[in-house]
C-alpha cells in the first residue's frame, strides 16, 4: 500500500514536471517550422525544420542588439543589487539604531507600489 | 549608527528616485486633468468620484480580490512539493530543476504559451478528447466562466516553481533533529505538516504569502495584457490593467493616478490584515 | 537565528520581485529609440511604419523601392527607415513625442486616418503651406487626416492608400452547400438563410476573430448602413444621438443574432483577428470572412491561397455599401530639422507612378486616383474598384468616435457574443462612455 502510495506521488510529481517542460518543448518545436507549416501542422513534430527564424530574429529582429542590451541589464541590476541590498540588509539585522524597524517596514511599503504608476513618470 | 546611515544610504537614494517620488508625483497628479504631454489642471477630487462609480473599477476590484483568495492555493502547492522534494521521494533532484523551470520564462512567454495551449483546437483540448473527456473542451481563456480560473491556474503554473525553491531554503534551516524527533514520535502526514513543519517555517510561509498578495496586485499586468486583455468582456480586468488602460490607451493620465493610489490604499489595506491575521498581533 | 532567516528570505524576495517587476512591457520612456542621427541632421531622413517589417514581398519591398529612388534623387541623403511593431505603434510614438527631437527620432511617420490623426495633432506639421492644388485634388481621403475631420481642415497627414472592409466568401464552400456562388446574398435574410445551409453542410459559416473584440467593431461599420442614414450615423458619431437609441440597438442585435445561431468557428472568442481569422478562411474552414481592401487579409492575399476563380467579394448585404476609411497616412513630425525634405519624401510615396507600384506590388487601393486602372487585373479587385468608382461607400461608424468609446464597443461586443449581457445592457454602458467622453471634451 504504502509502495503505492509512493509510486503515485512520484507519477503526480512527473505529471507537473510534463507541465512544465512540454510548453518549452512546444516552443522550441514551433520556432523549427516554417511559418506555413505552422499553420497547417501545429502541435506535430516539424516534418521539414528550419532554422531560418533565427536567422530573421538575428538580422531583421535585432536580437543581437537585444542580447547586449540584455546583458548589460542583467550584470548591472544583479551587480547593484548585490551591493545595495547586501549592505541594507546587513544594517538592518546586525546594526542597532533607532528607527530600524520603521525603515524596514518603509522599504516593504515601497514594494507595495505597482509599476504602471511609476512609469506615468518616468516618460 | 554612522555605520548604519552609510550602509543604507544607497538602498535609500534608489528608493527614493525610483519609487517614492514617482509615487508622490502620482498621487499629487490624482487630483489632476492630464493627458501626459500638456500642462496638467486640477480638478479636485473629480477622479475619485468617478472612481466610486466606475463599473469597470469594481469589476477589477472583484478580480483582484478573487486572486487574493487563490494566494492560500498557490503557497500550498509550493509548500506541498518543496515538503516532498525536501523528503528526498525518488527523483527529487530532476524535480527540483523542472518545477523551478517556468520561473526561468518571462510572463509574456508564459502567456504567449499557454495562449497557444489552450486555444479551443490545442493541446489541452485535444488532449481531453482523446481521453473521452471531450465534454470538458473548453474555449479556456475566452469564455466568461473559465477565463479567471484558467488565468489562475496559468499563474499558478508561473509561480509555483519559485515557492518551492523559497520553501526548500527555508526547510533547509529547520534542524534535521526536530523533524527526526517528531517523525520517531509517531507524527505522521497532516499532522506532521500542521504542528512540526508549519511552525518551523512560520517566518517564510508568511514572507511568501505577503509577497505573493503584493505581487498579484501589482504585476500581473503581462499575463493579462498577452491572453485576455481584460477580456471577454472584462471578466478578467484587473485594476493594474485598468491602470495600463487609462494611462497609455486613453491618455487620462489623471484618473490612471487616481487609480494607482486607490491600487496602493487596496494592497496596503490588504496586506496589513493579512499581517495581522498571520502574526495574530505579535512579533 | 529566525532573524537570521527572515533577513536572508527578505534579500532574496527583493531581489527576486525586482526581477519579476521588470517582467512586463519595457516602460515607454525607456525603451531605446532606434539608434541613428539625430532627427533632421544632415544626410538621413527617419522613417517610421508598421508595415514593412516583411522587406520580401508587399508593402515592404515597395517602400524599398521607394527608398532607393529618394536617395538617387537626393545625393548625399540616407532613408533610416524603420519598421516599428504593429500592436505597439501607438505607444512607440508617444515615447517618441516625448523624447521629441532627440537622436534617432523619427521625421517622417505612418499614421492611421482618423481620429489617431487628431489624437496625435500636436505633433504634426500642418501641411496646408507644402500641398499644391494638384496634389490635393488627386488624393481621396482628406477628411480623415484633417482638422475636424472635414474635408476644409489644415490637413495634419497625407492619405496614402484607401482602406476599408469587405464580406470575402469560398464559392467552392458555398456550392457545396448548394447556394450559388455568382449571386450573393443581396438581403440580410438571404445572407442568414445562406449560412444555415452552409452551417447544414457542415462548414463554418463565418470566420470571426473575437480575442481583441476586433471583429464586433468591424461587423458594425460594415452593417451600420443596414440601420442608419448617412446623418444618423454622423448625428451618432457627434454625440447628437444615444448610443441607446432603437436603430443603434437593432444594429447591435444583429451581431447578437450572429452570435445566437452559431454562425462563428469553434473558439471564434480567443481567436485573434489578425491573422487567425483570415487564416481560418484561407485554410477553408469558413464561407464568409470579413476581410479589408489593402494590404493585407484581402483580395490579392486570400485570391492566392484559396486558388483562382474560388474567391468571391460583396459589400454589406442589401444595400451595397462598405465603410472606407482608417488606411495609412504619412505625416512631418513637428520636432524634424527638415520638413521640407520629408514633404518631398511624402510627395515622392504619394505620386502617380508610385501609386501604381503601390497597386501593383502590394496589391492595395491608393489614396492618388491617378493611378492606371488598367493595373487591376484581379476581377475582385475590379467589384472593389468599381464601388469606389461609384462611390457606394462611406466613413466607418466608429472611426470618428473617441479611442475610449471605441474599446467600450469592443468589450461589450465581446460580451455579447460571449453571453455576458444583451443588447440593451450594452448599449447603457457605451452611452454612459460616451456621455463621460463627450463632457470631457467639452471642458
Amino acid at each position: 500500500m504504502r509502495r503505492l502510495a509512493r509510486l503515485a506521488m512520484v507519477a503526480a510529481l512527473g505529471a507537473i514536471s510534463a507541465s512544465t517542460i512540454y510548453p518549452l518543448v512546444f516552443m522550441l518545436l514551433s520556432a523549427l517550422k516554417s511559418k506555413r507549416e505552422y499553420l497547417l501542422n501545429r502541435y506535430g513534430l516539424p516534418h521539414e525544420p528550419t532554422l531560418v527564424h533565427f536567422a530573421n530574429a538575428w538580422t531583421y529582429g535585432d536580437m543581437g542588439q537585444y542580447l547586449a542590451n540584455s546583458a548589460i541589464v542583467v550584470s548591472a541590476g544583479v551587480l547593484l543589487s548585490w551591493v545595495v541590498c547586501g549592505l541594507a540588509a546587513y544594517a538592518l539585522s546586525h546594526l542597532r539604531f533607532p528607527g530600524r524597524r520603521a525603515v524596514f517596514l518603509a522599504i516593504l511599503g515601497t514594494m507595495v507600489i505597482a509599476p504602471q504608476v511609476i512609469i506615468i513618470h518616468c516618460t | 549608527m554612522v555605520f548604519a546611515f552609510l550602509f543604507l544610504a544607497p538602498a535609500a537614494a534608489l528608493l527614493l528616485t525610483f519609487r517614492v517620488v514617482p509615487a508622490a508625483g502620482a498621487l499629487w497628479h490624482s487630483f489632476t486633468e492630464w493627458d501626459g504631454v500638456a500642462p496638467a489642471t486640477y480638478v479636485g477630487g473629480a477622479n475619485f468620484a468617478r472612481l466610486v462609480g466606475d463599473n469597470t473599477f469594481w469589476r477589477a476590484v472583484l478580480n483582484n480580490l478573487v486572486l487574493v483568495l487563490c494566494v492560500p492555493m498557490w503557497l500550498g502547492v509550493s509548500l506541498v512539493l518543496a515538503l516532498l522534494i525536501h523528503q528526498q521521494v525518488p527523483g527529487w533532484r530532476f524535480f527540483r530543476a523542472t518545477f523551478f523551470l517556468p520561473s526561468v520564462l518571462s510572463p509574456v512567454i508564459i502567456g504567449t504559451l499557454f495562449s497557444a495551449i489552450l486555444r479551443r483546437d490545442g493541446p489541452v483540448n485535444r488532449g481531453l478528447e482523446t481521453a473521452g473527456l471531450g465534454a470538458l473542451a473548453h474555449d479556456w481563456l475566452a469564455e466568461p466562466a473559465t477565463a479567471l480560473p484558467t488565468l489562475v491556474m496559468v499563474i499558478l503554473w508561473g509561480v509555483f516553481g519559485m515557492g518551492v525553491i523559497v520553501f526548500l531554503a527555508g526547510l533547509s534551516a529547520v534542524p534535521s533533529e526536530i523533524l527526526e524527533a517528531a517523525r520517531l514520535d509517531g507524527a505522521r502526514g497532516w499532522t506532521f505538516v500542521r504542528y512540526i513543519i508549519v511552525p518551523s517555517l512560520r517566518h517564510v510561509i508568511e514572507f511568501w504569502a505577503v509577497n505573493l498578495v503584493v505581487w498579484s496586485f501589482t504585476s500581473l499586468f503581462a499575463f493579462v495584457y498577452v491572453m485576455t486583455g481584460g477580456g471577454p468582456g472584462y471578466a478578467t480586468m484587473l485594476v493594474e490593467y485598468q491602470l495600463y488602460l487609462e494611462a497609455f490607451q486613453f491618455n487620462h493620465m489623471g484618473y490612471a493616478c487616481a487609480l494607482g493610489s486607490a491600487l496602493f490604499l487596496m494592497v496596503l489595506g490588504v496586506v496589513l490584515i493579512q499581517i495581522r491575521l498571520m502574526t495574530g498581533g505579535d512579533d | 537565528m529566525r532573524g537570521v532567516i527572515l533577513a536572508a528570505t527578505v534579500v532574496f524576495g527583493l531581489a527576486l520581485t525586482s526581477g519579476c517587476r521588470k517582467a512586463g512591457p519595457p516602460p515607454a520612456g525607456e525603451r531605446p529609440l532606434p539608434s541613428g542621427p539625430r532627427a533632421g541632421a544632415g544626410g538621413s531622413l527617419t522613417v517610421w511604419d508598421w508595415l514593412s517589417a516583411d522587406p520580401s514581398q508587399g508593402v515592404g519591398h515597395w517602400l524599398i523601392d521607394v527608398d532607393k529612388a529618394f536617395e538617387k534623387a537626393h545625393p548625399g541623403v540616407r532613408v533610416n527607415h524603420v519598421a516599428q511593431s504593429h500592436t505597439e505603434y501607438y505607444q512607440i510614438l508617444k515615447a517618441a513625442e516625448a523624447a521629441a527631437g532627440e537622436a534617432g527620432g523619427p521625421d517622417v511617420v505612418m499614421i492611421h486616418q482618423g481620429s489617431r490623426v487628431l489624437d496625435h495633432k500636436a505633433s504634426l506639421v500642418p501641411l496646408d503651406r507644402y500641398l499644391k492644388p494638384e496634389l490635393r485634388k488627386a488624393i481621396v481621403g482628406w477628411e480623415l487626416t484633417s482638422e475636424g475631420l472635414s474635408a476644409d481642415g489644415t490637413p495634419y497627414a497625407v492619405p496614402v492608400a484607401v482602406q476599408g472592409n469587405a464580406w470575402y466568401y469560398n464559392k467552392s464552400i458555398l456550392t457545396k452547400a448548394g447556394v450559388d456562388p455568382e449571386a450573393p446574398p443581396a438581403t440580410w435574410d438571404e445572407f442568414l438563410a445562406v449560412c444555415d445551409k452552409v452551417k447544414a453542410s457542415g462548414v463554418a459559416p463565418i470566420a470571426c476573430g473575437e480575442k481583441e473584440g476586433d471583429w464586433a467593431d468591424w461587423f458594425l461599420n460594415s452593417s451600420s448602413f443596414l440601420e442608419l442614414s448617412a446623418d444618423e450615423a454622423a448625428k451618432l458619431q457627434r454625440g447628437e444621438m444615444a448610443w441607446t437609441d432603437p436603430k443603434v440597438a437593432a444594429l447591435f442585435t444583429r451581431l447578437e443574432q450572429l452570435g445566437k445561431r452559431g454562425m462563428f468557428q469553434e473558439g471564434f472568442l480567443s481567436t485573434p483577428l489578425f491573422p487567425d481569422a483570415g487564416e481560418v478562411f484561407m485554410r477553408g474552414e469558413a464561407a464568409f470572412c470579413l476581410g479589408l481592401l489593402s494590404d493585407v487579409a484581402h483580395w490579392k492575399e486570400f485570391g492566392e491561397i484559396l486558388g483562382e476563380g474560388n474567391l468571391g467579394v460583396m459589400p454589406c448585404p442589401g444595400t451595397g455599401m462598405i465603410p472606407v476609411g482608417g488606411g495609412f497616412a504619412y505625416g512631418i513630425t513637428s520636432w524634424s530639422q527638415q520638413p521640407d525634405l520629408a514633404f518631398e519624401y511624402i510627395t515622392l510615396i504619394v505620386s502617380d507612378a508610385n501609386a501604381n507600384e503601390f497597386l501593383k506590388q502590394a496589391g492595395s487601393f491608393p489614396a492618388n486616383q491617378n493611378f492606371d486602372p488598367r493595373l487591376i487585373a484581379d476581377p475582385n479587385a475590379k467589384i472593389i474598384a468599381s464601388w469606389l468608382a461609384e462611390k457606394r461607400v462611406a466613413a466607418p461608424l466608429t472611426g470618428k468616435i473617441p479611442t475610449e468609446v471605441v474599446e467600450s464597443i469592443k468589450r461589450e461586443g465581446q460580451r455579447i457574443l460571449s453571453g455576458q449581457t444583451d443588447v440593451p445592457g450594452a448599449l447603457k454602458a457605451i452611452e454612459a462612455t460616451a456621455a463621460r467622453t463627450k463632457a470631457g471634451r467639452a471642458k
